[in-house]
């Protein structure tokens, strides 16, 4: 087998595993959702009060979302020290957008979350048929779209997963935006 | 905070407390006793204002032979002290502060037992698969150097 074909299987094989593991995540995300869905009224509440919060915060310059120490170590552990350095830039501009719209992000829009990473998944299987296939371009379309999407919805679900145990709702708040604005990218 | 306003110097800052209908504190007294001097009375003998949220009432007394009352006015008035607003920082902080409260307080009710469990599992394998995903996607980006 020559370099370049065992390359491109070895690269096959990373994505067909990351296709796997972002099924699983799905699966998580869609779960997390059903139990936050029973409580959306009182998320309500909750959001009400988060946006005065945020607001008064972007008045005095401060940081949205400041993580604490425990949780930054463990996302700096789960996603490594580079993928921090861009946590600021990256949730202070999703929870922007989301406080010059005048709202939180609801249940349902993270719902709407789940199809678009359903409609990733179908596509990234697609371009590793076209891999198999012969057609090299493929390769870069998938590095692209794993980029794009998939390590940002990767962040956003970390960022959940790093926030529930402190029954953080704001950052978990924040890892849905992140999912969800990935997800439509 | 309680403004006399038949004499603005003595204006007095208070902590919230319910303030018993029954029996009133010797000051109020002394207040109707010097109000009943003046020529004129004064449409609002007291303004009970939230220097919070910048909101007031204003509350006129009444007294007769043996009691004394009080009645909330609902007329406007332009108030000539000047409501204390708190800085931004502690008003922020105070928001905050209540905002935390009111998350942790409720999260037991939210949720059931069952399902903060599950939340937890569920945030484990996040965090897990979120790192392989980070790996895996190092590999791709190494076999393609």
């Amino acid at each position: 087998m020559s370099k370049e074909s065992a390359n491109s299987y070895s690269q096959i094989d990373y994505i067909q595993a990351q296709i796997e593991v972002l099924k699983r995540q799905r699966g998580r995300f869609e779960r997390l959702l059903i139990i936050l869905r029973a409580s959306q009224q009182v998320l309500d509440l909750w959001t009400m009060q988060y946006i005065e919060l945020l607001r008064m915060k972007r008045e005095l310059g401060l940081k949205l979302i400041p993580l604490p120490q425990k949780e930054r170590e463990s996302l700096e552990e789960v996603l490594g020290s580079k993928a921090l350095e861009e946590y600021d830039n990256l949730i202070d501009k999703s929870i922007f957008q989301l406080l010059a719209e005048g709202r939180v992000l609801t249940i349902v829009e993270m719902e709407k979350a789940l199809k678009n990473i359903d409609a990733l998944i179908v596509e990234l299987i697609a371009c590793v048929n076209r891999i198999q296939q012969g057609e090299k371009e493929a390769i870069h379309t998938i590095r692209d779209l794993i980029l794009k999407k998939v390590v940002p919805i990767c962040f956003g679900l970390a960022l959940i997963g790093v926030d529930i145990p402190s029954q953080s709702l704001p950052t978990v708040i924040g890892g849905g935006y992140i999912v969800y604005r990935a997800s439509i990218a | 905070m309680v403004v006399n306003t038949h004499e603005l110097g003595k204006t007095r800052f208070f902590k919230p407390q319910m303030i018993s209908t029954k029996y009133f504190e010797p000051r109020v007294y002394a207040h109707l006793r010097e109000a009943d001097y003046l020529p004129l009375r004064t449409k609002a003998d007291f303004i009970i204002a939230d220097t919070f949220t910048g909101s007031f009432i204003a509350v006129e007394m009444k007294r007769s032979a043996r009691q004394v009352g009080a009645r909330q006015i609902t007329s406007y008035l332009r108030m000539p002290v000047k409501v204390r607003k708190q800085p931004l920082e502690n008003r922020l902080e105070r928001l905050e502060e209540q905002f935390n409260k009111l998350v942790k307080s409720t999260w037991g009710h939210l949720f059931s037992e069952r399902d903060i469990k599950e939340m937890r599992k569920l945030s484990k394998g996040m965090l897990e698969d979120s790192k392989k995903m980070r790996e895996l996607a190092q590999q791709l980006q190494e076999a393609d150097d």
